[in-house]
């Protein structure tokens, strides 16, 4: 009888121990994860899209800054380095990445393939010393705003996710044609909505949608208002006065504007929508129903 | 023959002086050759090591040896530079993957290797301390480098000028050690790694000053308008790299067009190998691409003709002082006459003399030879420090 207990003893124990391998095995599988890292919402959205729940995505910065003004800790950068794919926007978006050490052959410059479309702008240039000046000319880098452009962004994101892991290529394959279907028929949708606007006066509050403006036909000037800021009366006045033989105005906002600047444009008849370029997580809803509503947004014609 | 033993030892032991001068002659002569062939063999097994791992170095046209040896073993020997834009234009070949070097500064003796993560990676490098660099301004050293400086990381090194008169030249940059990479027995030990973006700065490509748009200071912004500011040299630059001050850092114009001193190519397989290198003779791609594996082959045939000088001199001095030694001993025998005879006349046969004569002779040379066997045990021993220090 003894030995029978012993040996259920010995059983038991020898179960369990089978029985930690197991976890230690399942916890190893969650470990090796494969994890891709991005810049910015929009590119979050389309690899998450494409890739589904088979990659970790990590979208490390915080979601009350402005992706293209971040500035990574040792912690983010660290982050990004162990990535297995790092996807940027390009465009001059990440000028953090020329101060940062990245694996460079991970990283995808998601808009290498449409440079060509780069909008530049000019900067402030300074010199000092016998170099000459520096001229720091700006690209303009909200290039997911234009749909073609965003499209193609995740077409890259696509292949190169199918290239570097092709045993997956069937789930990548049917995740982005919804996708692409998706992103082609918001494109669509724009092109409709702005059309009516293509003669009108059409304004920004920040030079954010030189890209929307290019896409749709829109002859976008734009302002260095932030949202928050009650903007001087007098400039107002004077932005007012600049616009004033065009009936047909129309202002993009990236945020609500200050109750007192929006007065003043109102009552100038100036159409005030809050068009969200949607660089970082929205509150609610995706990049899609965030875009879906800037459009809506634009049909009403308020914010 | 215990007696004969014992009498060689006795017999040694009393001419004590003569004995030690004599059996570490021998064991000099032993092992000379032996080692020097050791530390041969190992220096060439190490260098082709470090070549044979590397499958392809790219650079300027000129000599292929200081390109490589640049490459491989950072020896800082001034070789026209490439620009980065060379290693894009490699990469889009689609043959494999470019790791930038840019070996031209140095810090305390120790040279600065500006390089991407990609390189730790290909060299299996990882840290006993710290982690890599992860900005600007950051670098990780090799073991030695922290063994030698005692250094850690939270300490820094600056860079040394290139040239001591150079007052108008580029500002020493206050590097911050975040890391100490593992032994690996190669010149990684003895190099200090940062990002290539930190070589351009230390370059004076990449700098960091006050904010011009914050600036009122009239000695220092001479001319202001809309779109440009123009400073004086008296704008303060940085000359440490901050959390408070990274945001002040820029590069101006193209990075692409920035040097490096080589580029190390990985590709993808042995065709591809073949198709960049058919490309780059026949001048498609400009610039050189030399395998390092042939290079250090070449090297080291100019190392092997110095191996051969040098065994031809070992057996010359090895003659030279058989001759001694047998001088020595006939010599010795020659005064040893009386003791000789002495043993002959208390009943030693001639047999039994010689015997004797012979035992402490081979005592002599047995530990000459055990001598020898523990100088080469210890030159195993501090063979891959003698390489580095001396040799790669």
């Amino acid at each position: 009888m003894k030995q029978i207990f012993a040996l259920l003893f010995i059983l038991l124990i020898a179960s369990s121990c089978g029985s930690g391998v197991k976890r230690e095995k399942s916890s190893d599988e969650l470990t090796t994860q494969i994890t891709v890292a991005v810049t910015n919402y929009p590119l979050f959205f389309f690899t998450q899209q494409i890739a589904g729940d088979k990659f970790e995505v990590l979208f490390p910065v915080p979601g009350d800054i402005d992706p293209a003004f971040f500035e990574p800790g040792a912690e983010v950068v660290s982050t990004y380095q162990s990535a297995e794919i790092i996807f940027i926007n390009g465009a001059g978006y990440e000028s953090w990445v020329d101060k940062v050490s990245l694996p460079q052959r991970r990283i995808v410059n998601t808009t290498a393939m449409v440079s060509d479309q780069y909008i530049q702008e000019k900067g402030m240039s300074h010199s000092h010393g016998p170099d000459g000046e520096h001229d720091p000319a700006e690209t303009a880098f909200t290039t997911w705003l234009d749909q073609s452009i965003a499209l193609e962004q995740a077409k890259l994101i696509y292949e190169t996710l199918k290239n570097s892991y092709p045993e997956s290529s069937q789930i990548f394959d049917s995740d982005f044609k919804k996708l692409e279907t998706e992103l082609m028929s918001l494109d669509k949708q724009m092109e409709e909505a702005f059309s009516s606007w293509a003669n009108a006066s059409v304004s920004a509050s920040h030079p954010v949608y030189q890209y929307l403006g290019a896409r749709y036909g829109l002859h976008i000037h734009s302002e260095h208002w932030e949202p928050e800021q009650n903007v001087d009366p007098d400039v107002v006045k004077i932005f007012i006065e600049s616009l004033h033989h065009n009936d047909s105005q129309l202002m993009l906002w990236e945020g609500d504007p200050h109750p007192e600047t929006r007065k003043l444009l109102e009552e100038a008849n100036i159409k005030i929508v809050v068009f969200l370029p949607c660089g970082n997580k929205p509150e609610q809803g995706d990049y899609l129903t965030v875009m879906k509503q800037n459009l809506k947004k634009l049909d009403l014609g308020d914010s | 023959m215990k007696d004969s033993i014992y009498l060689a030892y006795r017999y040694l032991t009393y001419n004590r002086v003569r004995s030690l001068v004599l059996t570490f002659s021998v064991a000099i002569i032993i092992f000379l050759p032996v080692g020097l062939k050791q530390l041969i063999s190992e220096s060439e097994d190490q260098m082709l090591a470090r070549a044979n791992s590397t499958p392809l170095i790219a650079g300027k046209k000129g000599s292929p040896t200081d390109l490589v040896i640049n490459t491989l073993y950072f020896q800082q020997e001034k070789i026209e530079t490439l620009t980065m834009e060379y290693a894009a234009i490699l990469d889009e070949t689609g043959f494999g993957y470019s790791i930038p070097v840019m070996s031209s500064y140095s810090a305390r003796g120790f040279p600065i290797v500006g390089t991407s993560l990609d390189y730790f990676d290909f060299r299996g490098l990882s840290t006993q301390v710290g982690r890599l660099f992860g900005v600007v301004g950051e670098c990780v050293i090799g073991s030695n480098v922290a063994r030698r400086l005692d250094l850690h990381p939270g300490d820094s090194l600056i860079s040394s000028p290139e040239s001591f008169f150079d007052f108008a030249g580029v500002y020493p940059l206050k590097m911050d050690i975040v890391g100490v990479l593992n032994h690996s027995n190669t010149p990684d030990d003895d190099a200090i790694f940062v990002d290539v973006k930190t070589t351009w700065i230390i370059m004076g490509l990449g700098h960091g000053h006050q904010d011009l748009m914050q600036v009122n200071d009239p000695t220092i912004v001479l001319e202001r308008s809309d779109s440009s500011v123009t400073a004086g040299a008296k704008l303060f630059m940085y000359n440490q790299i901050d959390p408070e001050n990274i945001d002040q850092f820029h590069f101006h114009g193209d990075i692409n067009s920035y040097p490096i001193t080589s580029i190390i190519f990985i590709p993808e397989n042995q065709k591809a190998t073949a198709l960049l290198r058919g490309r780059i003779e026949s001048g498609e791609i400009d610039n050189q691409m030399v395998v390092p594996t042939l290079v250090v082959d070449n090297l080291l045939q100019s190392i092997f003709r110095i191996k051969q000088i040098f065994n031809s001199v070992f057996v010359i001095v090895g003659l030279a002082v058989s001759l001694i030694f047998g001088l020595v001993i006939a010599l010795s025998l020659r005064l040893r006459k009386d003791e000789l005879y002495t043993m002959f006349t208390i009943g030693s046969g001639k047999r039994k003399i010689a015997q004797i004569i012979g035992m402490e002779l081979l005592l002599l040379v047995v530990t000459s030879a055990l001598i020898s066997g523990i100088m080469y045990f210890i030159t195993g021993f501090f063979i891959d420090e003698f390489i580095n220090a001396f040799i790669i």
